[in-house]
């Protein structure tokens, strides 16, 4: 008994059942573990194989029966692992051995067996695979490759990331070593980092640019560390970030490369006023260097006079952010003259990347001085201007009383050479021989040419002073109204025709006048051929139309053309052909006043041609 | 007891004064024509004053002839003194001058002035354009009485 409860109490601490099957006599006895382990207090129930059997899970039924056969009838021992379904339901996991004894003629007798609730431990197996399936699965999604690698540096495992990371197919990297698949990695760096810590069985932490074969490269944080089967490396793709951080780095120095070299001087100054930064321009421009200036004042240096403006723009600038705002200033320059500044600061503190007021300048001294120096000129321009002006009105009122007193007072004596003329003639004609008649009445016309002389005089001198009023002009009536005049004031028989003519842009009183003194002119100038006649027609020219006085008179020499034109010039002798040398000359000051040109050509005795062009508009 | 004057002449050119009354011999219009030599007289003989003092200054001329340039007062001062005084402002007054370029006429003829005349230099001109001018202001054009 002592033995049989040392026995109980190891099967209970075990959780290990016993039973036996007599074979001679069918009796079957279970242990009272065996009955706890079934699920049954002990006696609860009559044990039996059929009891035995029935108790085993379905799916494992018939194995366990075709053992306990082959056990009755052949006498095998066997073990087996199966499920039994406890009253309750609960399936637990027994590990089952069992051993045949067998009389002298070798057939079996009696069957003794162990049944050893395995439950706990299949639990625990099975916790364990689906804790690896979570693991397989972690790893088969994470974005970081997991590899590992043997002694010789064969790869054991890789998880998908890694053999992305690869670059190889899974089949062609398992068994193969790093050597193989990337031919000179020996000759690495991270190869060495590698070796290191298998041999140190150190773990190492590195950022490393790989190369792959075709010579691309991508950048990786690895993790490399001892494993049971050799190396562990975790691997996470950081290329993108390292392009990015290149990129930034790039441009950074691309920037300060401009600021740095730029010839504008550059400036930062934090929301207390305070300089922060200043690019070496400023040195350039100022001549005061970061020693200079360290510990001054910031508008020690400025002008007195400019400094409310400097203050006042800061204070702007520090007050709003959308608009830069611009300031001109005076500073010492470290040499001691003043140089001016000129510039925007922008408001950028809310700008997570600058945090400062940003004041961009050049210095404008050169500038300013020609700006100075402009207005000087301008002012004395002005002053000049205003000078001449004077001078020019005063030369103008003397003009005009000039020829008021041309008109009052040569007049008057005129007036009076040709009265007591015509008195004498009145009144002493019978005392007088011819000859003394010849004389008087020589008195009587060159009173008269001068007092034609004055009128065109002054016709020509008013022509200065008329406000041009410009028209579209029907040339064709305009000339009917030429030729009535013209018809009326001298007799002529000179045949005058006209093509039909363009339009004129121009003064109508200004233009009957030319058109007066040409056709006159030509009148007079071949008066004296047989058959005189005189043509006028038009023409366009660009932005022009020309008009063109023609006749077949007298002509002038082309080697006096030039003297044509001015006031008072004559190409002929009033024995030829009376005149006062005053008409063409107002012709030319009307024609040129309107923006045209006037021009004339001629043969000796075979006629003239003058022309006049106007502005279409 | 004076004539009753015509014309009164003022001009200081004796020039142009002797045409002007051989001009106006010719139309018989100078028989009762009163010649002074600038406007100061012309003034004095008008109001009775000076040399002229003790005249009838009832007895006006029907038509003065007044030349504008003039020493001591000009045509323009007698003019205005003669337009802005109810007296005489009745008075015809025909300017004479030499030249169409005067910037008088526009004074004169916010004086008041009756005519201006521009003084042809043409001798048969000048004598047609003074007899024309006194015959017409002297016998055709009715005066207010």
């Amino acid at each position: 008994m002592q033995r049989n409860y040392f026995s109980q109490q190891a099967e209970e601490i075990a959780n290990l059942g016993s039973w036996e099957i007599d074979l001679v006599s069918n009796v079957v006895h279970w242990s009272d573990q065996l009955f706890r382990i079934c699920g049954y207090e002990p006696n609860d129930v009559t044990p039996s194989i059929r009891l035995g059997l029935d108790m085993v899970h379905p799916d494992d039924r018939e194995v366990t029966e075709y053992l306990l056969r082959q056990a009755l009838q052949f006498g095998n021992d066997y073990k087996i692992e199966n499920r039994i379904v406890r009253p309750d339901g609960k399936i637990r996991y027994i590990y089952s051995q069992a051993t045949v004894d067998k009389d002298i003629a070798g057939k079996p007798m009696r069957l003794r067996g162990i049944f050893f609730d395995i439950s706990d431990r299949k639990e625990a197996e099975e916790a364990r695979r689906q804790q690896e399936e979570r693991y397989h699965t972690i790893l088969n999604s994470v974005m970081e490759g997991f590899q590992i690698l043997d002694h010789e540096f064969r790869y054991v495992y890789l998880n998908p990331s890694a053999i992305r990371q690869s670059r190889y197919p899974e089949e062609r990297l398992i068994g193969h070593s790093m050597m193989e698949l990337y031919p000179g990695i020996e000759q690495t760096e991270l190869f060495q980092i590698m070796k290191d810590c298998l041999e140190k069985q150190s773990v190492r932490y590195q950022e490393n640019e790989f190369t792959y074969p075709d010579g691309s490269k991508g950048w990786f944080e690895l993790r490399i560390q001892p494993s049971a089967d050799g190396l562990l490396i975790l691997s996470v793709d950081i290329t993108e970030r390292k392009q990015a951080e290149e990129h930034k780095r790039k441009a950074d120095a691309r920037y300060r490369a401009l600021i740095e070299n730029s010839s504008e001087g550059i400036t930062l100054m934090d929301k207390d006023h305070k300089v922060i930064y200043r690019s070496p321009a400023n040195s350039k421009i100022t001549g005061w260097t970061e020693e200079d200036l360290a510990g001054k004042h910031s508008l020690e240096d400025v002008h007195a006079d400019d400094r409310e403006h400097l203050r006042l723009a800061v204070k702007n600038a520090m007050e709003q952010s959308t608009d830069p705002v611009p300031f001109q200033f005076r500073v010492r320059h470290k040499q001691g003259h003043s140089i001016w500044l000129e510039g925007v600061m922008t408001n950028m503190l809310s700008d997570p990347g600058v945090e400062a007021i940003v004041l961009n300048f050049r210095d404008i001294t050169a500038r300013k001085a020609a700006e100075e120096k402009i207005n000087e000129m301008n002012n004395e321009l002005e002053a000049k201007v205003i000078e001449r002006t004077a001078q020019f009105e005063a030369v103008n009122k003397e003009l005009e009383a000039f020829s008021y007193s041309v008109s009052h007072d040569l007049r008057a004596p005129l007036r009076a050479i040709d009265g007591y003329a015509n008195m004498i003639e009145e009144d002493y004609e019978k005392l007088l021989d011819e000859e003394g008649r010849r004389l008087l009445g020589n008195i009587q016309q060159n009173a008269k040419k001068m007092s034609t002389l004055i009128d065109d005089l002054l016709a020509f001198s008013r022509l200065g002073k008329k406000v041009i009023q410009k028209k579209q002009l029907n040339m064709n009536e305009l000339l009917e109204g030429v030729l009535i005049d013209l018809n009326k004031a001298q007799q002529h028989h000179a045949t005058i025709l006209s093509d039909d003519l363009l339009p004129a842009f121009g003064d109508y009183s200004l233009i009957h006048q030319v058109l007066i003194n040409l056709v006159s002119n030509a009148v007079k100038y071949s008066s004296k051929k047989e058959k005189p006649s005189v043509h006028i027609s038009s023409r366009k020219e660009d932005n022009y139309v020309v008009y063109t006085v023609s006749d077949n008179g007298v002509g002038f020499d082309m080697k006096y053309a030039h003297k044509l034109f001015g006031v008072f010039q004559r190409l002929h002798t009033m024995d030829e052909f009376e005149g006062t040398g005053v008409g063409l000359a107002i012709v030319q000051r009307i024609v040129t006043r309107h923006g045209g040109q006037v021009k004339a050509d001629s043969t000796p005795d075979k006629g003239s041609v003058f022309s006049f062009s106007l502005p279409i508009q | 007891m004076e004539h009753e004057i015509e014309i009164l002449l003022v001009e200081d050119n004796p020039n142009d004064a002797e045409l002007t009354l051989r001009a106006l011999k010719k139309r018989h219009l100078a028989n009762r024509i009163v010649h002074l030599k600038n406007g100061e007289e012309a003034l004095d003989f008008i109001h009775g004053k000076n040399s002229f003092e003790g005249r009838d200054i009832r007895s006006q001329p029907k038509l003065i002839l007044l030349d504008l340039k003039m020493p001591k007062v000009d045509g323009i001062e007698v003019l205005r003194n003669l337009k802005s005084n109810d007296a005489t402002k009745i008075i015809p007054v025909v300017v004479l001058t030499s030249s169409k370029e005067d910037p008088d006429i526009k004074i004169c003829y916010e004086l008041g002035v009756n005519s201006y005349i521009v003084k042809p230099v043409g001798f048969e001109a000048f004598i047609n354009a003074i007899s024309e001018l006194g015959f017409y202001w002297l016998l055709l054009n009715q005066n207010p009485k």
